[in-house]
């Protein structure tokens, strides 16, 4: 009787133990009480000398020893944090990370941005302070002097070239660079609250050179000249969040308030030419000024306020809704019109001084609302429905002024009264209050047809505008979108849709590009099939837009159509389409769990047709408008390969990673025009005879070659280290018939920088450290 | 025998109240499952990419996520094969954006149902791994966001590696700087009531007002931006002055004049002594182009700037 109840107690006490792990209840584990996990690595670098700012253009290349990543994560006592760290203490470094403790999250983004556009500029000027560019005065008077002393028509290149050939031997070198640094912090309450809360802050600082800048000095000399343009500015974003998740959905509202700051008030600008102010009186003594001022970007600020709802009902059905309010302001006080000394307004005041300001500052505002209205549901296994409607509008409350007088039409050199026109109330177009508004309704249904998913859309937009000719429009449209998927095996997703923007105003001209008539459409294809070890993609993406009824040219007379022309038939001018193809297969490669490869071919290419004529068509035989017709194809084609590859030589011992990435964009302006016609710039008396200039094709359009190549070599010393080595090569070409074989002072009478941002070869050898735990 | 029977009842006791618990378990919420259970056969889905997240530390953990754990669990110990394993692999996009939206339906992620990824079919783990994210941050599948959505959008990973581009390939910024993925209320998922707002976010400096508007740069910045990325300088849509002639078609100064015809492909300097007439290039096409004078060409908020060169 023992033996038996023993056996049959353990028996059942076996059994219930081996059945307790299924059918027991337990608990859910805790998390380790402390963990700990990093990573380090310790780079060793060595590479070639570049040049060219390109290589550098977002990212710092050092020689020597550097830390590229240091990362640090764990948890304490039921707190969380970890830190990542990304080229530690270099221009580019970046650190981010977070910490989750009992009552509050962190997160946090620290990124440094270096912004290296170009090296080793050449400037006639010197920074003497920050945005003011000096020459020394002696020398100004002098060339202007050696100007003034010769006719006009002996004032050539070859005479300039002569004239500043030692100024410019002993020019100034400038870096066009600039260094962007961001920090982004959250602070999340909700753990302790009813609803989440949270409050972020964000500050940028922007310092160096924004790019070249400049502008032109009108004079005895019409010059432009190249400097850096100061930057040293300041953004700082705050923002509050509060949101409520129930049951049924969530509400939430946000409020920020953004603060743009610009140390910098203006970019001032020795003229090379003049030293003192000289006044104009007329063409033949255009007089000039001794200095030039450019404005540079106003502090501003921005506010928005929003709050929104979701409401979740069974069978996915969705109600969103959300509101924005934003205003953005600016009132900095302006500067004076000009910085030239004798020049003054029709009143006799000295336009150099605030007196002559009809107002002070702008006191700028522009409100937007935004609004948005969504309703998705799946009623019915299958079924989908999707509607949104979306309304945009800005409308601007600046206190705009009638506009009397200012010397923006002889650039600090004259006043210039200014009259109000019927599409210029304000004295100037550019002064007009643009507003706009967007209302959008779109709406999609879809079916499950098995495995394939079938989807149609239309979409209605109607577009209002203020003090712009097309004031009004509509954006209409359709789709249809096809969605295949087997398994794992194969995909498919197609899409095609149609757009029509119409246009209704007044124009003289006819309409603005980015206002005017348009027929959009859009096609792409996708398969991916997974076969075996084998991974294939391909994918066709197509967009082209139409802009129909271009305006023909009309002859014109001092702005205005000339009383009694009419449209040139034949001569539509300005946009006419434009369009983007791009086409790319992909292929991958597994055949075992130790080897991966990839690779992948884009084909690319975008273009562009405008044309242009002259408008003094009337009675020449044939019509001088249609001599004089250019047409311009600009195109870039582009063909863009990638291959990478990883093979695991001796499991977790060796590996081989290999990338590389090329691509090459070929650029060209194919221009059609009558070689015949007139192609004369004002003030030449003769025609270009064929085959001697004329019309013709610019095949440097922005033409460039990138080529990257890694190869690594890692072995994993221990558990926690591995050792790697590395090879990397780099080439980047660059062709540009514009700039190409320039030199600084490359025309009468134009300077410009010439700063290096073009090829470059680099090898690139390193050897790498890294430690995990 | 009493004996005898005092034990077998003990013993059935045992059997049926523990069994009883269990199957009351089976009917209950799962809130039996936890990592430990599951880790003895998927002890690849365990690794430490997963076990200090989140979802390791949830109440129900596996079952959270993965149906019917249960009846997978037990057919597995009976040998039954013909029970489905609740892997996410053999569900539907929806389906599997349900389950994850069961908990993730709220910020940036509230609108998904409505975005063009869902219209697509995409499900939250064509993107994210749970168990095998490579990702710092968003469990991805990848090791950045711009390598995930390149998967799909092969044309912006071609146009990212053009010269003039945002710092993407460089790891400075990432697709999801200005767009959230996840949107299903702004056209393109872009984050800002407009385009324009968004662009502010960075290039605060344009937003103004100012005294002298562009109308176009108020209105949309893509009008002559690109910002995946372009061969021409500073992201533009075509070569300055091309880009000007597709709006400035005629008007007072130089563009009524024919000065904007000249395209001649000839030399920067006539030689010495060519007579007139000789072709070179036309000033307007040099360097900098029309911003060459044109600086402020965002807006000026000079008051003599009404022609954006001050």
């Amino acid at each position: 009787m023992k033996r038996i109840t023993i056996v049959t107690v353990l028996l059942a006490c076996g059994f219930l133990a081996a059945g307790t792990p299924l059918f027991a209840q337990t608990a859910a584990p805790e998390p380790p009480a402390n963990w700990f996990t990093g990573k380090a690595s310790l780079l060793l670098l060595g590479r070639d000398d570049v040049d060219s700012a390109k290589f550098v253009e977002y990212r710092e290349v050092p020689k020597g020893i550097s830390l590229p990543v240091l990362t640090l994560q764990g948890g304490y006592k039921g707190n969380d944090f970890g830190l990542f760290g990304e080229k530690v203490a270099q221009t580019d470094q970046r650190f981010s990370g977070y910490a989750n403790v009992a009552w509050f999250d962190v997160v946090f983004d620290y990124n440094q941005i270096p912004h290296n556009m170009s090296f080793n500029g050449q400037t006639l000027f010197a920074e003497t302070s920050e945005g003011v560019w000096n020459m020394n005065a002696t020398l100004r008077k002098a060339l202007g002097d050696a100007v003034d002393a010769v006719p006009t028509t002996a004032r050539t290149y070859p005479f300039y070239a002569d004239l500043l050939a030692p100024t410019i031997a002993s020019t100034n070198s400038i870096d066009i660079t600039s260094q962007r640094n961001r920090g982004e912090y959250a602070f999340e309450f909700g753990k302790s609250l009813p609803f989440d809360l949270s409050f972020t802050y964000m500050r940028e600082t922007k310092t160096g050179y924004r790019g070249a800048s400049g502008g032109n000095i009108l004079g005895t000399v019409t010059s432009t000249v190249d400097v850096g343009e100061p930057l040293n500015e300041t953004t700082q974003d705050y923002a509050i969040r509060a949101a409520f998740n129930f049951k049924y959905g969530n509400a939430y509202a946000r409020y920020n308030h953004n603060v743009y700051n610009n140390q910098v008030d203006a970019l001032v600008i020795d003229n090379p030419f003049r030293a003192t102010d000289y006044p104009y009186t007329a063409a033949t003594a255009p007089g000039g000024p001794g200095q030039v001022r450019f404005s540079t970007a106003p502090d501003n600020a921005a506010d928005r306020g929003a709050f929104g709802a979701i409401l979740k009902f069974p069978l996915q059905t969705r109600i969103t809704g959300d509101l924005a309010f934003g205003q953005w302001t600016q009132d900095e006080a302006f500067l004076p019109h000009t910085i030239n000394s004798v020049i003054f307004s029709t009143t006799g005041a000295p336009a150099n001084s605030v007196s002559t300001l009809q107002q002070k500052s702008l006191n700028g505002k522009i409100n937007t609302t935004s609004v948005n209205l969504g309703f998705s549901s799946r009623p019915i296994p299958g079924l989908g429905i999707r509607a949104r409607y979306r309304s945009y509008d800005l409308s601007d409350k600046s206190s705009k002024w009638v506009i009397t007088g200012d010397v923006a039409g002889s650039p600090d050199r004259s006043w210039g009264v200014v009259t109000p026109a019927a599409d210029a109330p304000f004295g100037h177009a550019t002064a007009n209050p643009y507003e706009h508004s967007t209302r959008r309704f779109d709406a999609q249904v879809s079916y499950d047809f098995w495995d394939l998913n079938i989807e149609g859309s239309v979409h209605a937009a109607a577009l209002e505008r203020t003090y712009r000719e097309a004031t009004s429009g509509n954006d209409n449209g359709w789709g249809l979108a096809a969605v295949y998927r087997t398994s794992d095996w194969l995909r498919i997703r197609a899409f095609v849709d149609g757009s029509n923007r119409t246009a209704e105003g007044e124009t003289l001209y006819g309409f603005q590009m980015d206002e005017a008539e348009r027929d959009s459409t859009r096609a792409g294809v996708q398969a991916n099939i997974t076969a075996s070890k084998f991974d294939f993609g391909l994918t066709y993406d197509r967009r082209n837009d139409d802009y129909p009824n271009r305006p023909d040219r009309i002859a014109v007379t001092s702005g205005a159509p000339t009383p009694g022309a009419k449209p040139i038939p034949g001569t539509p001018s300005g946009l006419l389409g434009a369009s983007y193809d791009s086409f790319t297969f992909d292929v991958g490669f597994t055949p075992n769990e130790r080897t991966e490869i990839g690779g992948y071919y884009t084909y690319e290419k975008n273009a562009s047709e405008n044309q242009w004529s002259t408008t003094t068509a009337a009675t020449a035989t044939p019509p001088l408008s249609l001599n004089n017709l250019l047409n311009y194809k600009g195109t870039d084609r582009g063909d863009t390969f990638g291959a990478t590859a990883k093979f695991d030589i001796v499991p977790e011992k060796w590996t081989f990673s290999f990338l590389l990435s090329h691509q090459k964009v070929d650029g060209l302006m194919d221009i059609t025009a009558n070689e015949t016609g007139t192609f004369y710039n004002p003030g030449r008396t003769t025609l270009i005879p064929p085959g001697q200039g004329g019309a013709a094709d610019i095949v440097d359009y922005d033409d460039t070659k990138l080529t990257t190549v890694v190869a690594d070599l890692a072995y994993a010393v221990a558990k926690a280290w591995t050792l790697s080595f590395g090879y990397a090569y780099e080439e980047y070409s660059h062709a540009d018939a514009f700039s190409d074989g320039n030199t600084i002072f490359p025309q009468s009478v134009l300077f410009f920088l010439k700063g290096n941002d073009g090829g470059y070869k680099v090898n690139v050898a390193y050897a790498k450290l890294n430690y995990r735990f | 025998m009493r004996r005898t029977l005092f034990v077998m009842t003990l013993v059935a006791a045992f059997v049926v109240f523990g069994g009883a618990n269990a199957f009351a378990q089976a009917s209950a919420p799962p809130a039996t499952w936890s990592v430990t259970d599951c880790q003895g056969c998927h002890d690849k889905a365990f690794g430490p990419g997963f076990s200090h997240t989140k979802h390791a530390g949830l109440d129900q953990s596996c079952a959270q996520c993965h149906k019917n754990v249960g009846a997978h669990a037990k057919a597995q110990l009976a040998g039954d094969t013909t029970v489905p394993a609740p892997s996410m692999k053999n569900l539907k996009a929806t389906q599997i954006n349900e389950t994850c939206l069961s908990c993730h339906e709220k910020n940036k992620q509230s609108n998904y149902l409505a975005s063009m990824h869902a219209r697509r079919n995409v499900a939250c783990t064509t993107c994210h791994s749970v168990h095998d994210a490579k990702s710092a941050k968003g469990l991805l599948k990848t090791k950045t966001d711009a390598e995930t959505c390149f998967t799909c959008h092969k044309a912006e990973r071609a146009k990212s590696l053009r010269t003039s581009h945002h710092p993407v390939r460089e790891g400075k910024m990432s697709c999801s700087s200005c767009h959230n993925p996840h949107d299903g209320a702004t056209p393109k998922m872009v984050k800002g009531d407009s385009i324009n707002e968004l662009c502010y976010t960075c290039h605060a400096e344009k937003r103004g007002p100012f005294a002298f508007e562009h109308a176009p740069v108020r209105e949309d910045c893509v009008s002559c931006h690109e910002p995946h990325g372009t061969n021409h300088p500073r992201l533009l849509t075509q070569k300055m002055p091309n880009l000007c002639w597709n709006c400035h078609l005629t008007g007072s100064g130089h563009f009524g004049s024919g000065d904007n015809f000249s395209t001649e492909k000839g030399v920067p300097v006539a030689p010495p002594g060519a007579p007139s007439g000789f072709p070179t290039v036309n000033s307007r096409f040099v360097e900098r182009s029309c911003r060459t004078c044109h600086v402020k060409i965002h807006g000026s908020n000079h008051p003599s700037g009404a022609y954006f060169v001050r």
